[in-house]
């Protein structure tokens, strides 16, 4: 047995938990702990060290159960710490899902959540079915499966309706052994059909709803080991149907639904060459001396990292590459080894020099317009790990393995790509930044800038927001920083409510040039306040800066003066780390500045009769009018 | 594993302390009447605890019938000297 942390080292690590002022300074308190092997009582000591700053918390999620799950909050506590975030828990009381959600003065409502988990025992919420199940006909075990998705369905509609939380909801785990043994695949409806027809009725009903999301529970129940979930004696004792041993694989999902749902997902994964992508040193081995390939075990280790890269980079996430080497020989070895399965094109940026790696992260966020912080860097090299924990502590820098065998699972355990979905502007933006690279060159060809605008040929559509944009909205608040006037993280239940309110208007702006689709890259929030309209949010992504886009949508806003019949357009800008580039976004667009605050934030007024159009007539602009349809 | 008795002591008063958030100059009558922390939650916590701890396995009897500082300690010293018999 691998030896478990020292008393010592659990103590001093809850007290630095204890002084953390913030998410960085959790994280730091846990760094090295291997969580899945802390010793007897540490769980409690750790969480100990994490308790009673319950309004500090960064999310506050609520268990509700039919079985026991108390320990479960402190599970997830110090896994959130680990990965800098603070939770408060909520553990509603037995087996009362309903009445927790239905009464609105019970403690799940007081304790206002952000995100509701439910999971269910079986064997407790319908007792006589499950008894009997060994029993029951074909037709009654179907009846009960679809009765039983019913319920969660219910209750979860209910659940939507009354709380502006996430709620995720459990499937079931199919049982260790089926009760009719290895005959149970050839039943008419057997227990192993029933739990995946089942588990798949319910995956299916709850994936057009935004903020319902499913859990695995039969996933994690079966990665973690089925006979093991279940300690006879606990559930006997206590009805705690998953064992404490269990609960650290459940803290896990969750904390990546946690990440999900806030939406602040890493955007790019920087690596580097030598030893990371491939095994050797091209300086030293040459470009067919490094092993990368079929036929070779270490060569076939990295071949899947590249696979795990390249699916990844699928779902959105840009990969770059920061490597000390000579450009010439990383060239020669793409060129001369075409069984490198990630290409050059692959890489939304590179830095190929001797120059220090902190520099070239910095260089590589510059280029792709995101901030360091939204950076993931690998590397082989301890001293690079190093040096970046320590000049760019915002960038989560991840040593590999010693054994190139252990690196597709690296990507496993990074909870920093959860998203709450793949949506089609993710699977394209690999793509765009490749077709930025293009308009760049672009510039650097016709170097004057009105002839590139005019050359980029940009078309931009602005509409009224329809329901299949919200989740793409929910992400644009959740995900932009620089271009965000007011940097509000609206909920999804938030977005929902000013879709179909008539006192707001929800803009939302897709745009493509000759290079490509840009996909969704802007919206504007605006609330009638009595004669005037007020711009509560206004925010574009940044691949669709510098090219007057911002512009066009402040004349759209004008327009909306008129449209309306309101006097003025009242505006703010709240200044955040991250948001310098809009700073005089609306001096800059006519608006008259009438109050700047000590802290940098700054009221504007633009009265319909000095709100005059600016130039941008090298975009094509074409406004859909139609309100949101039911 | 350690077994003399005074290690079991050392060991069972450090795990007590940090489960139960408890001074670790636990006296042998330290009782589940005496501390409300030590509710049936904890109890169960502070079972599973031992367990690993001592790398033995109580019974659903053995744990509902544990009462105290003293019990546990008894029952922790029968189980390893069980255990050791049969191996």
């Amino acid at each position: 047995m691998d030896s478990t942390p020292s008393k010592h080292d659990i103590r001093a690590r809850a007290e630095a938990l204890k002084a953390a002022p913030d998410g960085a300074a959790l994280r730091a308190a846990l760094a090295g702990l291997d969580l899945d092997r802390l010793g007897p009582g540490d769980i409690d000591v750790l969480w100990r060290g994490l308790r009673g700053h319950d309004e500090a918390a960064d999310i506050r999620l609520a268990i509700l159960s039919n079985f026991t799950l108390d320990l479960l909050p402190r599970f997830l506590a110090v896994r959130a710490a680990a990965e800098g975030l603070r939770t408060a828990g909520y553990t509603g009381p037995f087996d009362q899902h309903v009445q927790e959600v239905l009464n609105p003065d019970s403690g799940l409502h007081r304790f206002r959540p952000d995100v509701v988990f439910l999971a269910l025992s079986l064997r407790r919420l319908r007792p006589q079915a499950l008894e009997a199940f060994a029993t029951l006909s074909a037709d009654d075990r179907r009846s009960l499966r679809d009765e039983i998705a019913d319920h969660l369905a219910t209750w979860a509609a209910a659940a939507l309706e009354r709380l502006s939380a996430t709620v995720l909801i459990a499937n079931f785990p199919a049982p260790a052994r089926p009760l009719a043994g290895v005959a149970d695949v050839k039943a008419d409806y057997g227990e192993t059909e029933f739990f995946l027809e089942l588990n798949l009725e319910l995956l299916r009903r709850f994936k057009g709803n935004p903020r319902l999301r499913l859990v695995d529970a039969d996933g994690l129940t079966a990665r973690f080991g089925k006979e093991r979930v279940l300690d006879r004696k606990l559930h006997y004792l206590a009805k705690m149907d998953w064992s404490p041993a269990f609960l650290p694989t459940v803290a896990d999902e969750l904390v990546r639904q946690i990440r999900a749902v806030r939406g602040q997902a890493k955007k790019c994964l920087v690596l580097d060459l030598d030893n990371t992508l491939w095994g050797g040193v091209v300086g030293e081995e040459g470009p067919a001396g490094v092993r990368i390939g079929p036929g070779d075990p270490e060569g076939e280790a990295f071949l899947d990292f590249h696979r795990r890269l390249l699916a990844l980079r699928a779902q959105g996430v840009l990969l770059a590459v920061c490597s000390k080497n000579n450009p010439a020989d990383v060239a020669e070895v793409f060129d001369t080894r075409p069984e490198i399965l990630l290409r050059p094109s692959h890489f939304a940026a590179a830095e190929i020099c001797w120059d220090p790696k902190h520099e070239g992260l910095r260089k590589i966020a510059k280029a792709l317009n995101i901030g360091t912080d939204s950076l993931v860097f690998l590397d082989d090299n301890p001293a690079e790990i190093e040096l970046i924990r320590q000049l760019l502590p915002e960038v989560e820098a991840v040593q590999m393995p010693a054994d190139p065998a252990e690196y597709p699972g690296v990507l496993d355990r990074l909870t920093l790509f959860e998203r709450v979905a793949v949506l089609d502007e993710d699977r394209q933006k690999a793509e765009q930044y490749q077709q930025n690279r293009e308009r760049d060159e672009l510039l650097t060809a016709t170097g004057d800038l009105t002839s590139f605008l005019e050359s980029l040929g940009t078309e931009l559509e602005i509409r009224r927001a329809r329901p299949d944009d919200l989740p793409r909205l929910h992400q644009l608040f959740t995900k932009t920083n620089q271009f965000n006037v007011t940097t509000i993280r609206y909920t999804q239940a938030d977005v929902e409510r000013f879709a179909a309110s008539p006192d707001h208007e929800l803009w939302v702006a897709s745009a493509r040039d000759r290079f490509g689709d840009l996909g969704t890259i802007a919206l504007m929030l605006l609330e009638s306040e009595g004669d005037a309209l007020r711009i509560d949010s206004f925010l574009m992504s940044c691949r669709a800066m510098g090219r007057g886009i911002e512009t066009a949508l402040a004349n759209h806003l004008k327009s909306r003066l008129e449209a309306r019949g309101a006097r003025e357009l009242h505006a703010r800008y709240l200044p955040t780390a991250k948001n310098k580039p809009v700073e005089t976004f609306y001096e800059d667009q006519g608006f008259r500045l009438i109050e700047s605050g000590e802290s940098g934030e700054k009221r504007y007024i633009l009265a319909a009769e000095d709100a005059a159009r600016r130039d941008c007539g090298w975009i094509r602009i074409d406004v859909k009018e139609e309100a949101l349809a039911a | 594993m350690n077994t003399a008795p005074i290690e079991i002591d050392i060991r069972l008063r450090e795990i007590m302390s940090d489960v139960l958030d408890v001074d670790p100059q636990i006296p042998d009558d330290f009782s589940r009447d005496d501390e409300s922390g030590w509710d049936s939650m904890a109890h169960l916590r502070l079972i599973t605890a031992i367990e690993q701890a001592f790398g033995i396995k109580l019974t659903m009897k053995e744990i509902e019938e544990i009462r105290s500082y003293g019990d546990l300690r008894a029952r922790i010293a029968a189980n390893i000297a069980n255990t050791a018999n049969r191996g």
